[in-house]
């Protein structure tokens, strides 16, 4: 079976389910721009150190320089903050003095129980000792990689398998076909697995960006030469020798 | 094209111009970093503030900012929730201009008014929400916020200087509720000026109110906390109430003047009864400010769902403190960051942006 001699009902219905894997990606792409860029708009080259930030700095620090970064005064209250945090987080005079200054000016007024700013978020308090330093464990915790870890597999691999398998029953030469399946299912491992281990070593922050890129790529790569193999005739070089 | 694509490099060339293509729109994007700017252009040109842009304004480019948060919600409040502000700016060897205009469905000007009741008496119009304050009876206000020398301000706007009430519903540890949601006060040593366009009290004399901010944090020491007005040697606004504070004490001369929600001088004559149920008279009386406190000229003029207000300064004030008070455009080869507000018949609640926007003259 080959899924160029479908009929032009299943062909279409492929067509819709590729092209919105595509979008997805794409969406996803723009996500990461902007979650990692200070940018609020547009697609963006994630900023490697913010990504390191994210899997490997307490939440504080990590939403300091990355979606907070808009609203800290300067640059050099992020340091402070670390430095609380470096030295253990302990509720002393210098978090009454310094970093409780810095939260109350620039956090509070969305980080409380009462805020009806716009863009309050009341469920996550800056309000005392407590409320704080429960985001300041570096890398994720146990509670968020058990959280995001899971949304993703399950979500990824649904997908996945049927672009994988669509991809398998194409008419493309079969070492491509497992190079991109294969390069699709490990990368995903390698990216999930890395949020984990950069807690540890910071530079799996670079092994989260390649793998993430591999995936996104092998995604998009098999969803468009399926596309292509549905509605298109394909030069030789690409196709199974039975298919030339 | 199907040629092209059948041959392998075909292929390897769409591909790299796909990725090219993706990558440049990436890269655009992200070297966009600096403020969004309003440009003030030159011009020979006479500006007359009636709140009609005349043709000389056709030369400034426009800047567009669209308002939509607001610091808390009043349980009164019928404004709009979001407003879409356009700006221009032009000047002279003296003055600045700037041109303001933004769609209001409403125009508010019933701030406060005296109504004849069916009894014969006289009842002072209000509505005001949980924090004491009013968005019912009020009027449509602007506020652009320049600054001095407050830290953070040119990437946090006019964010560096509000402070809200915090879980216990103190501010500074003094506590606020039922007061204000919220402060506005700066760092020590810092100011930021503030123009405070307002349609009842100042509009119909052509004139900003010209406010400060600076670091009081104490309301022992002011009421208003770090929010003043500049120096002034005279002028200003007061309630219109009599000696028992059961009506108005004075009225304006000629009646059915739809703008008339306020007293100005040339109006102002002793209020004599001769009204009926449902009459009106304003609830405040207002003289032009002297000094620094007066020193920026504006007029609005709504029309047609749309408020559009001109206002012109000098470019360098020389009023009483205005060093400390007043954004000085003596530089032009400066940027200077400012932010924009929209009160919609509303007291304090108002609509604001986030971040700083930078003027530059050209
Ligand atoms: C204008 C309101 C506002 C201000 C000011 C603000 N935040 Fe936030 N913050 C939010 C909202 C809304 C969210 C949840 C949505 C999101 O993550 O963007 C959030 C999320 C967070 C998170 C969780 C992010 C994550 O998922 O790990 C942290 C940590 C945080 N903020 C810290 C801060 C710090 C520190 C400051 C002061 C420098 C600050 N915030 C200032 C509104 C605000």
């Amino acid at each position: 079976m080959r899924i160029s001699v479908l009929n032009v009902s299943a062909k279409l219905a492929l067509s819709g389910f590729l092209i919105t894997v595509i979008l997805a990606a794409l969406s996803a792409t723009t996500l990461i721009g902007l979650l990692y860029s200070s940018h609020d708009r547009g697609f963006n080259i994630p900023e490697m150190d913010r990504v390191q930030s994210h899997y490997s700095d307490s939440r504080l620090i990590a939403a300091m320089k990355g979606p907070m970064y808009q609203y800290v005064t300067e640059d050099g209250d992020i340091d402070v903050i670390a430095k609380w945090i470096a030295d253990g987080a302990q509720d002393d005079g210098f978090f009454k003095d310094e970093v409780m200054y810095i939260i109350s000016e620039d956090c509070q007024k969305c980080h409380s129980r009462n805020s009806q700013m716009s863009k309050a978020i009341t469920s996550m308090p800056f309000s005392s000792y407590e409320d704080i330093v429960q985001y300041t464990e570096g890398g994720y915790s146990w509670t968020q990689m058990a959280r995001t870890a899971h949304i993703h597999l399950f979500g990824i691999a649904v997908f996945l398998v049927i672009v994988s398998m669509i991809m398998a029953y194409s008419s493309f030469r079969p070492w491509m076909k497992s190079l991109l399946i294969s390069a699709g299912w490990i990368a995903l491992w390698l990216d999930i697995g890395s949020w984990w281990m950069a807690r540890f070593y910071s530079g799996f922050a670079y092994v989260i960006s390649v793998a993430g890129t591999v995936e996104i790529v092998a995604v998009c790569a098999m969803s468009g030469l399926c596309l292509l193999n549905l509605w298109c005739r394909l030069p030789a070089i690409v196709l199974e020798p039975a298919e030339q | 094209m199907r040629s092209f694509m059948q041959t392998p490099a075909g292929y390897i060339g769409s591909l790299v111009l796909l990725s090219g293509a993706a990558l440049s729109c990436a890269l655009s994007s992200a070297v966009q970093a600096a403020n969004e700017t309003l440009t003030s252009v030159k011009t020979d040109t006479t500006i007359i503030l009636d709140g009609m842009a005349e043709s000389a304004w056709d030369k400034a480019p426009e800047l567009s900012i669209q308002l939509d948060n607001l610091p808390y919600k009043a349980d009164n409040y019928g404004g709009m929730s979001s407003v879409n502000v356009r700006l221009k700016s032009l000047y002279d060897e003296h003055f600045i201009y700037l041109l303001v205009q933004y769609n209001d469905p409403t125009k508010s000007l019933a701030r406060f008014p005296w109504e004849k009741q069916a009894d014969g008496s006289w009842k002072q119009l209000k509505g005001k929400d949980q924090t004491g304050h009013d968005n019912v009876f009020y009027e449509d206000k602007l506020a652009l916020l320049w600054n001095i020398n407050a830290r953070g301000f040119a990437k946090k706007g006019c964010d560096v200087a509000c402070h809200m009430q915090d879980d216990s519903g103190k501010i500074n540890g003094f506590d606020q509720t039922g007061k204000a949601p919220g402060r506005k006060y700066t760092r020590d040593g810092e100011t930021i000026d503030i123009w405070h366009w307002k349609s009842v009290r100042m509009n119909p004399l052509g004139l900003i109110d010209d406010q400060y901010i600076d670091s009081v944090n104490d309301p022992a020491v002011n009421g208003e906390w770090g929010r003043h007005g500049d120096s002034k040697t005279g002028g200003g606004y007061v309630d219109n109430v009599n000696a028992e504070k059961t009506g108005p004490a004075f009225m304006n001369r000629t009646q059915g003047n739809v703008d008339g929600y306020t007293i100005t001088p040339s109006q102002k004559t002793p209020f004599v009864d001769t009204f009926r149920e449902g009459d009106r008279i304003p609830g405040i009386m207002s003289e032009p400010f002297t000094g620094s406190r007066g020193d920026i000229w504006a007029k609005g003029d709504w029309r047609d769902g749309r408020w559009t207000i001109e206002i012109k300064r000098a470019l360098v004030t020389t009023g009483e403190n205005a060093g400390v008070q007043d954004v000085q455009f003596s530089d032009l080869s400066k940027a200077y960051s400012f932010g924009v507000s929209v009160f919609d018949n509303s007291q304090i609640d108002h609509l604001y942006h986030e971040g700083a926007y930078d003027l530059i003259f050209k």
